[in-house]
């Protein structure tokens, strides 16, 4: 087995909690109200509810087994060639998405907080401590995602608490509005800005894979809580129109807190929360593409490829958009079909081939 | 120019920190792996400084699925 360190379930739980809140918490809540207007909590819920459907799927798969990442079980169930396409296929999308992550820290960090330093800098240095947390290991990664947990839920809950005064319940009427069309569009968009799959390549980490289940969904259920929360107050505190309009909404709300003229200005710790939890996914994403493709091309030593991933990762992260225009023309509309493929399509494929398999050996062994 | 030399000299920094303890322990494949994605990434970076055409992969998967995401709007979006 290439990588040696183990984590606990309760850690597969936080880090897939951490995973979740990701990028989401920045971006969904306009999202949502682009696509469902008002009604965008509710298809958070929708979205929220195909995720841990999902995510059974996967532990479907997983367990048949218990050892095997996905670049490793596509191999056992398709064969030799075929896996490798297919793992591949597989390690490029998470390659993108990681390129992606990347490139939505330098677009946020220089619109919002460092306007004035280049976007290259902020991409290179965010990259560096993503490596550094790769070579040193899942066990590592999940210690510190331990430790950075407790900051990422008292500063949610300060955020919270404090823009409490300010919701008014009307903001969030007429519920349905425009029928289940428009919800069932943003649950959609919703869906597929949770990668949940690429966490497979977790599970056969967990000291107790049987517990992985429970872990991941545990996880997703309560990182998906945040986010609806924050959907909900963009909506109630802000309104549906404001929130269409900032790219990133729940930093504006942020903005919003003020207590007595003194309490003022706190919008940097959303910021701090959002990236805690974006290193962590990017961290889960490099470290699942490093993995994944030392496994299939047979390599010793996964650390090998993390530096010269980096160089590429960094190359791609500024190609991938010209700007941020073509970035909000990409990201849910397109993006949503392209991540469909790997988290329902491959997996459903792979488990359903996998069942026809088993059964037809059972048969030839009986008869 | 100065550009180029920062490059190279994180290519060299790359290569100092792996390819010792790589070829200490032999692992040729690792190597060649490891070379190999190191120089199509020097590569493409220098491309970059030329600015040169570089094919965006988001560019092909943007014209393969937009006629289906353009459907999908159009049937949900309820306008």
């Amino acid at each position: 087995m290439l990588e040696k360190g183990k984590i606990s379930h309760r850690q597969l739980t936080v880090l897939t909690l951490l995973y979740t809140i990701g990028t989401s918490i920045l971006i969904v809540p306009s999202i949502m109200a682009v696509f469902s207007k008002q009604d965008g909590w509710i298809a958070c819920l929708i979205g929220t509810a195909a995720n841990l459907l999902t995510i059974l799927i996967y532990s479907a798969l997983a367990g048949r087994y218990p050892t095997l990442t996905l670049a490793e079980f596509s191999e056992k169930i398709l064969g030799k060639w075929l896996g490798k396409v297919i793992s591949l296929f597989f390690l490029s999308f998470i390659f993108l998405l990681s390129s992606f992550l990347l490139r939505v820290v330098g677009n946020f960090m220089t619109t919002h907080i460092m306007p004035n330093t280049p976007i290259e800098i902020t991409i290179i240095l965010f990259m560096a401590v993503v490596v550094y947390a790769v070579r040193l290991g899942i066990e590592t990664t999940a210690r510190a995602a331990e430790i950075f947990l407790p900051f990422v839920i008292a500063l949610f809950l300060f955020l919270t608490f404090f823009l409490l005064p300010q919701i008014r319940i009307d903001r969030a009427e007429p519920v349905f509005e425009n029928g289940i069309k428009p919800i069932l569009l943003g649950a959609f968009y919703y869906f597929n800005l949770q990668e949940q799959v690429i966490l497979m390549m977790l599970v056969p980490y967990t000291n107790r894979p049987e517990k992985a289940r429970s872990a991941l969904l545990a996880g997703t259920l309560l990182g998906s809580v945040v986010i609806i929360v924050s959907v909900l107050l963009s909506t109630l505190v802000l309104g549906t129109e404001f929130t269409q309009r900032n790219m990133y909404a729940s930093y504006t709300l942020a903005k919003q807190i003020s207590v007595g003229n003194f309490l003022q200005r706190v919008e940097a710790m959303l910021a701090i929360i959002w990236l805690i939890t974006i290193f962590f996914k990017t961290v889960v994403c490099m470290y699942a593409v490093t993995l994944g493709t030392a496994q299939t091309l047979r390599l010793k030593d996964p650390r090998t490829l993390t530096l010269p991933f980096a160089l590429l990762l960094v190359f791609l992260s500024l190609l991938v958009y010209d700007n941020i225009v073509s970035f909000v023309a990409f990201t849910p509309k397109v993006f949503s079909l392209y991540a469909t493929i790997f988290m329902v399509i491959i997996p459903v494929g792979l488990l359903g081939i996998d069942a026809l398999r088993s059964s037809f050996k059972q048969n030839q062994s009986s008869s | 120019m100065m550009k180029y030399i920062w490059l190279f000299a994180a290519a060299a920094v790359i290569i100092l920190i792996e390819v010792p303890s790589l070829r200490k322990r032999k692992l040729r494949k690792d190597l060649w792996v490891f070379f190999c994605l190191l120089g199509l990434g020097i590569v493409l970076v220098i491309m970059r400084f030329l600015n040169l055409h570089i094919p965006n992969p988001v560019n092909g998967l943007d014209y393969m699925l937009r006629p289906l995401a353009e459907a999908i709007f159009q049937n949900l979006s309820g306008r």
